[in-house]
């Protein structure tokens, strides 16, 4: 059974949503209202994207803080070229997610190349960044966005005649990111050399794998989906604002090691983290629908992301000493 | 004549399924110095590492003074007086020579339990000397040459009067001079009855010095004879001498031309120097030396690992200059390591996925794995190499030794190089294994690969090289045809010659050094030049004493948290929690105040609950054995959801004046919270600095194998560490209630990071080891002063992040510097 | 692959899970809610936790009993719009009747305020606006002009139309505090132009009693000639309170802005701080629930002009704000008369 769960981690975390799911469904009134359902996916969307990139983050044993401030200094990216500059709404999209980027690439190249540890330069730019936000913003809120952006994150994907059934549209690029995210995890050799890096960072060098490189490579493109994430977050609320985001970091990290990718690195399950986002956002909404306040929340929400680390790590150990 | 002191008999050890030791009995006797010699891999590590409680033997008997002698630690071993002086010394980096001589064994301390450094620093110093030693025990031991760290710790086991030392490889990095003051100190401790076991490769040092001496061969001691007995010549031949079970060796294969041309390499740190050699398609050179020699760091370097100081490198015929081993590779070299556990596998992932690493971005197309192409590697692999295993997707870690080194060497096998360098490939594989591997390095061979083999044992350098090259300490003493020149020949070139000047410590380091240690003093220099800058600007609000004091009370409860945070962080851990939990705890205590509690019984109400909070964060952590930030992650929410729970959502306000008195308010004209802060400081300074379990701490942080060693507990340390974080927690949540008479939902909020970015301004190593509490009150200080000054300047608030950002940055990007700059200058 | 099945699988799962929900939905589209059926209120403050909004929490509960309906008061733990959208949107899907929200930011929040108009939920704000299209009414302490109006009128009486002070806000973006910012200053300029604000940027103090404090300790020495100074929020004000008191400069600097009577009680006793200005907050949560049930009982519509609210009595509207009234001064005369 041991074996079973630790083989097939992903299929305890789905047993455990399935569990969740029906748990509140059976004892919650209005839990499978299609509205309620389809509406609160909105909100997981930007926290389960930055989850992505940061799943090949901790994969490499290490871990990324500034990601929630890098969306709100994007979103404020955006929002000012839009509105003060006069950027087409694209082009501004576009210079977001280059700023996302670039903030990126500055983690990555701190800790890659002068070897600080990425908790200590990602503890800094998240003050950094957010500190750029408030800057740049003068921390006003930018909005009035057109409609059609603003529907990124409200508009909906495919909907019947009667709107009794839709997919919010947001979902679709958060598909595609996973997808992507997945083939580059399973299927390509950065997920490969991502992991093996972080199961043993001398054997990768010695394994001629360009780690330095690699690890820079990972937290820019983490800045870059933050960049996108900032679209969508920007759009969500039709308001680009510096304390946008905030606490972000610690959802996404939360979804990962929630997802079965241990903090000390060495493997990283996109699925996973996709199943511990999910977890989080059905056991808050439900919560939530059955009448518990908000600090209630957080406390049950805190105490299942420290249950099931010390569960995934037994079961990596038991695993370990099986063999 | 006596009897012996130390005895071990029948004694064996396996390792997996290999037989490190298989048949050891050894005895010496008290004063006598007994020569071990054999080649690597002998078994004499292993049988050093039993005697002094490493780890346990399989079976047989240890006997210390005719009395069964077990023990579970070395610490266990050294009470009981068997010491070991380590090749490679295990110290603690940050901390000074003095202390890593003196910690195992409690340091200087007077009545107090407090410790005299100077008292300290004088008695290592005294050894120091004994040893003819002049070198400044104060010093970091980071800042140490090798030579000087071998004699630190010769010099530390030397005044334990020990009963049995053993001392592996001990002139190994030692010069001369060195040696000399070495051996005198032999004598001493021979006439003082100490047994000495003598483990060197270098047999004219062990002749000299030795009464008995003892060889090892295949994890088996093969003759134990006086001294006068033994010769050089008899020594080689008893060393080398064997051996059944070597394969057929090499077939004949067509030489090619040149495929590696080496032209006077020399190393940047002189590991090896002006190297020249040069391998043909289809030929085997071997290298052989002994530990040393410089032939790992020389293979590394012509692999990319390591910059390569001078000389020139063609690869058929094209000069070359490869900066990484992706470029290696690329160029059609490959190098298989000599730690197979630490260089090689990726013991949790599958046998595959390891088998394919080195060629996985040929097996993909537009960066996607073709995922029938590597399998059929894989299988190939498993196949040419005869893996015995039941399915390629198992964990390589759970296959035999033999055969992860089988998928290692298929690994670059199946890169098709050019110029293959097999580092140690038989190392601890067994004799199954060692054929199939042998019969593989000829196939590249007759593929017309030029392969570098390097290997301490000397049969199969004889019967696999079609050429063999001594290096003997970073120098090349010799090239011999196997046939015709014999093993005691090549054995002879490669042992080292006791001649050698290692005098290469610089006196470059000690400058940088000195600038680190004074790290304090530099945060309190930036400190006054922002004031001088200040008072320039604002003379009439700066530079008052009123202004200094609100400087201080604002970085008061941050500096009183940091001190908490810094221990911590010592010992590589963290806590992001602290914030929260001060909310949670300040809620408590208030209500507990409300209730009647009298300000004494509450304070101490409020360090106990913090010490429990803190400890469970401990606990779990080391329990579960997560990384602590993920359990104090989770603390954040648990925490502050409970501080709404037990308040419901209130605040709490108006507290009694007396429980405010506790805080606010002055004494003597300087507010009261300061003197908090100065007392938390001074505790927190004389722990970290002046007990044991200060120095414990840095300890741990600096090297958990090392401390491991002299017996040290994480678990009690890493308890200590966040009780004492949560105590000062517990104080400060107090005096936040009682400096502002209220406690609103979100005290506490923010202020783990400012705790945190106060230790580490302050001169603490984010990766533990290294401490200070008058820099993290710096630290605290400077972030005040930089949220006052911002003020005064009438500075837009809406920057300020941006310049606390930016202030953390570089504080560690500074420090990461000037720590690269003191490798560097070493 | 079997991971990727496995991501699939939880898709479809939620999509057909609920997909073959479609029977639960006559239930709300028979959204006219019956008069035997209890009307479910919600209503939500900025965040949980301080006082201003555990006041109005009391208004709240008094009239909820009084109507008879099941009243839901709860928000986010910190000031902050993500949370109050996502309970927003789990307040829409308990079909409540009615959803009073006092957003902390009007546009971001207007975004799930108008899915919740378009269930079929009455909706309010209070407190702070959300954008118009966004809600039915504003339930509105006191008008934006004439909380500058006695602000800057309260200031310019103590220290003189030619004095200078400086404003302490909550974080820099809070929606509330920006407004009333920009009202005064249009107040003072008509007014009193001689009147100086010494920092056109506000200084933050972000919701944190101990912020406040420091900040305005700093604050008084960077401006030395400085005469008043307004707190505008329940925590800046009592934490500058604390600091006159600590730095004993009371008589010198004239302080008084917006915050709860209570938590100023003791400043206002030993006359750290003279005056506060404040509406009736149980009142404001009081009218709020009325507002939002007679909106939920089809008695108020847009359009009307006054509706009778409990023992307010007749409140009048003013095109789509319900006003309570003028703000309060409050002083030693009559700050014990009030318990919030």
């Amino acid at each position: 059974m041991i074996q079973l769960l630790s083989r097939h981690r992903e299929a305890t975390l789905f047993l455990v949503l399935v569990v969740l799911f029906t748990g509140f469904a059976l004892t919650t009134e209005n839990f499978l209202d299609w509205f309620g359902l389809a509406e609160q996916t909105r909100y997981l969307i930007v926290p389960g994207m930055l989850a992505i990139p940061m799943t090949f983050i901790i994969a490499t044993a290490g871990i990324d803080l500034s990601v929630g401030s890098i969306v709100a200094m994007c979103g404020i990216v955006l929002g000012l070229l839009y509105r003060d500059a006069q950027w087409p709404i694209a082009l501004a999209c576009l210079a977001s997610v280059i700023a996302g980027l670039l903030a990126g690439t500055f983690n990555g190249a701190m800790s890659s190349y002068l070897r600080i540890p990425p908790l200590v330069v990602t503890l800094a730019t998240m003050t950094l960044y957010r500190g750029i936000a408030t800057g740049l913003s003068r921390a006003k809120p930018i909005n009035q966005f057109p409609d059609g952006f603003v529907h990124l994150s409200n508009g909906d994907l495919i909907a019947t005649a009667d709107n009794a059934f839709y997919l919010p549209f947001p979902i679709l690029p958060l598909v595609i990111v996973s997808i992507v995210g997945w083939l580059l995890m399973r299927k390509s050799w950065v997920g490969r050399f991502t992991e093996h890096i972080g199961e043993n960072e001398t054997a990768a060098i010695f394994a001629a794998i360009p780690v330095a490189h690699l690890k820079c490579a990972l937290y820019a493109v983490c800045g870059l989906v933050c960049g996108m994430g900032a679209l969508f977050n920007v759009a969500l609320y039709s308001t680009a604002k510096s304390n946008a985001a905030m606490g972000y970091e610690l959802e996404a990290i939360a979804c990962v090691v929630l997802g079965g990718t241990r903090i000390s690195g060495g493997k990283g399950s996109i699925p996973g983290s996709l199943l511990g986002l999910l977890i989080i956002g059905i056991l808050r909404y439900g919560l939530d629908l059955a009448g518990f306040e908000s600090k209630f929340v957080i406390i049950v929400v805190g105490i299942l992301l420290i249950v099931t680390v010390v569960f995934n790590e037994w079961l990596a150990r038991q695993g370990e000493q099986q063999k | 004549m006596s009897k012996p002191v130390l005895s071990l008999q029948g004694i064996q050890k396996r390792f997996g399924g290999i037989y490190a030791l298989h048949k050891v009995d050894f005895a010496i006797k008290p004063g006598e110095v007994h020569g071990l010699i054999g080649e690597n891999g002998a078994g004499k590590s292993t049988l050093i590492n039993i005697a002094t409680g490493l780890f346990p033997h399989d079976a047989g008997t240890v006997h210390l003074d005719g009395h069964p002698f077990k023990p579970d630690t070395p610490r266990a071993a050294a009470t009981q007086g068997v010491y070991v002086v380590h090749q490679e010394a295990d110290l603690f980096p940050q901390l000074s020579i003095a202390e890593n001589m003196l910690l195992g064994e409690g340091l200087e301390r007077n009545a107090l339990g407090l410790i005299q450094w100077n008292k300290t620093n004088a008695h290592a110093a005294r050894r120091v000397a004994a040893l003819g030693e002049s070198f400044n025990v104060r010093q970091d031991a980071a800042g140490l040459t090798v030579a000087r760290r071998t004699m630190a710790e010769i010099a530390t086991a030397v005044t334990h009067k020990p009963k049995v030392l053993f001392l592996d490889e001990p002139t190994a990095a030692l010069s001369s001079n060195e040696i000399d003051t070495l051996f005198q100190q032999i004598e001493i401790l021979k006439k003082q009855g100490t047994a000495i076991v003598y483990v060197s490769h270098r047999l004219n040092e062990v002749l000299q010095l030795s009464d008995q001496i003892t060889v090892m061969r295949d994890g088996a001691t093969i003759e134990t004879g006086p001294v006068a007995d033994w010769s050089m010549d008899r020594l080689i031949a008893t060393m080398v001498g064997r051996s059944i079970e070597h394969g057929a060796g090499k077939r004949e294969v067509p030489i090619g031309g040149v495929r590696l041309d080496v032209q006077h390499a020399q190393a940047t740190t002189k590991a090896f120097n002006d190297i020249t050699l040069q391998v043909r398609a289809g030929e085997i050179v071997g290298l052989y030396g002994f530990v040393g020699a410089g032939r790992s760091e020389f293979a590394q370097a012509l692999f990319g690992l390591h910059p390569m100081h001078n000389g020139t490198v063609k690869l058929d015929d094209v000069p070359i200059n490869i900066k990484n081993p992706r470029q290696a590779v690329k160029q059609g070299m490959a190098y298989l390591p000599e730690d197979r556990l630490v260089q090689g596998v990726f013991r949790g992932h599958s046998l595959k996925h390891n088998a394919s690493v080195s060629i996985l971005r040929k097996l993909s197309r537009f960066g996607f794995i073709n995922n029938q192409k590597e399998t059929d590697l894989a299988a190939q692999v498993i196949t040419d190499m005869q893996v015995r295993t039941d399915s390629m997707d198992q964990p390589i870690g759970t296959l035999s030794g033999g055969n992860q080194q089988k998928i290692v060497f298929g690994r670059w096998q199946a890169t098709a190089p050019k110029v293959l360098i097999l580092d140690e490939p038989t190392r601890g594989v067994d004799v199954g294994a060692k054929a199939e591997i042998h019969k593989l390095i000829c196939d590249l061979a007759e593929k017309g690969t030029a392969i570098l083999l390097i290997s301490s044992e000397l049969p199969e350098i004889m019967s696999m090289s079609d050429r063999v090259i001594t290096l003997s300490e970073g120098h090349q003493t010799g090239e011999f045809i196997p046939e015709r020149d014999g093993e005691v020949a090549i054995a002879a070139a490669a042992v080292p010659k006791q001649q050698k000047d290692s005098c290469t410590s610089t006196k470059k380091a000690s400058r940088l050094a000195k600038l680190l240690e004074f790290r304090e003093a530099g945060l309190f220099a930036f400190i006054l030049l922002l004031c001088a800058i200040m008072t320039g600007l604002r003379p009439d609000s700066f530079a008052t004493t009123e202004n200094f004091l609100d400087i201080l009370v604002r970085a008061a409860i941050p500096a009183i948290l940091a001190q908490g945070a810094m221990f911590i962080i010592c010992t590589g851990g963290i806590d992001i929690s602290i914030g929260s939990m001060m909310g949670l705890t300040a809620a408590l205590t208030a209500m507990a105040t409300k209730q009647g509690l009298p300000p004494i019984p509450t304070l101490a109400l409020g360090m106990g609950l913090g010490i429990l909070l803190s400890t469970l964060n401990a606990s779990l952590s080391l329990i579960a054995r997560i990384h602590p930030i993920i359990v104090t992650l989770a603390g954040i929410s648990i925490f502050r959801g409970s501080m709404h729970l037990v308040t419901g959502g209130h605040e709490i306000t108006l507290m009694p004046d007396t429980f405010r008195a506790m805080a606010n308010g002055t004494l003597m004209g300087i507010p009261k919270i300061c003197y908090y802060v100065i007392f938390v400081t001074a505790i927190a300074h004389i722990i970290l600095r002046y007990t044991l379990t200060g120095r414990r701490v840095l300890a741990l942080g600096n090297s958990e194998s090392a401390a491991q060693l002299i017996g040290l507990s994480k678990t009690r340390l890493t308890c200590f560490v966040f009780a004492f974080s949560g105590a000062l927690v517990g104080l400060a949540a107090i005096l936040q209630t009682g400096f502002y008479g209220k406690v609103q939902s979100n005290c506490g909020e923010g202020y783990e990071l400012q705790a945190i970015a106060a230790a580490v301004i302050g001169g603490t190593n984010i990766l533990g080891g290294r401490g200070s509490a008058i820099g993290t009150l710096l630290g605290a200080f400077l972030i005040a002063l930089v949220y006052n000054g911002l003020i005064l300047l009438e500075a837009s608030a809406y920057w300020q992040n941006i310049f606390v950002g930016s202030l953390i940055l570089a504080a560690v990007a500074l420090d990461a510097f000037l720590t690269r700059m003191r490798r560097a200058a070493q | 692959m079997k991971q990727g099945l496995i991501a699939l699988l939880t898709l479809i799962m939620v999509i057909t899970g609920c997909g073959g929900d479609k029977s639960a939905a006559p239930e709300g589209v028979t959204a006219t809610p019956s008069e035997d059926k209890k009307l479910v209120i919600g209503v939500m403050p900025k965040l949980v936790g301080i006082d201003y909004f555990n006041a109005a929490e009391r208004g709240a509960v008094e009239a909820a009993k009084e109507l008879g309906v099941e009243l839901v008061y709860d928000g986010p733990s910190t000031n902050d719009v993500q949370q109050q959208s996502r309970m927003v949107e789990t307040w829409i899907t308990k079909k409540f009747d009615a959803i009073a929200v006092a957003p902390n930011d009007p546009d971001a929040i207007g975004v799930v305020l108008k899915k919740a108009r378009k269930r079929n939920a009455k909706v309010l704000s209070w407190d702070a606006d959300s954008v118009q299209e966004s809600r039915d009414f504003f339930v509105n302490q006191a008008s934006n002009e004439a909380i500058a109006r006695v602000l800057i009128e309260t200031m310019a009486k103590n220290i003189g139309p030619e004095g200078k002070y400086i404003i302490l806000t909550g974080s820099l973006s809070a929606s509330n505090q920006n407004i009333w910012m920009g009202e005064m200053e249009k107040y003072r300029a008509e007014h009193y132009p001689n009147m100086v604000n010494l920092s056109p940027t506000p200084k933050a103090t972000e919701e944190d009693f101990a912020l406040a404090t420091q900040v305005t300790l700093d604050v008084l020495k960077t401006y030395p000639d400085l005469n008043g100074i307004f707190a505008i929020t329940s925590v800046a004000l009592p934490g500058a309170a604390e600091a006159l008191r600590k730095a004993n400069a009371a008589d010198r600097v004239f302080l008084t802005g917006l915050a709860t009577p209570t938590s100023m009680r003791e400043f206002i006793l030993d006359d750290t701080c003279r005056e506060v200005i404040l509406w009736n907050v149980p009142d404001l949560g009081y009218l709020t629930v009325h507002a939002a049930v007679a909106m939920a009982r089809g008695e108020l519509k847009a359009g009307d002009t006054t509706f009778n609210a409990g023992r307010l009595g007749s409140i009048e509207i003013q095109g789509d704000q319900i006003l309570l009234g003028d703000p309060i001064a409050f002083n030693k005369s009559n700050i014990m008369d009030v318990d919030y």
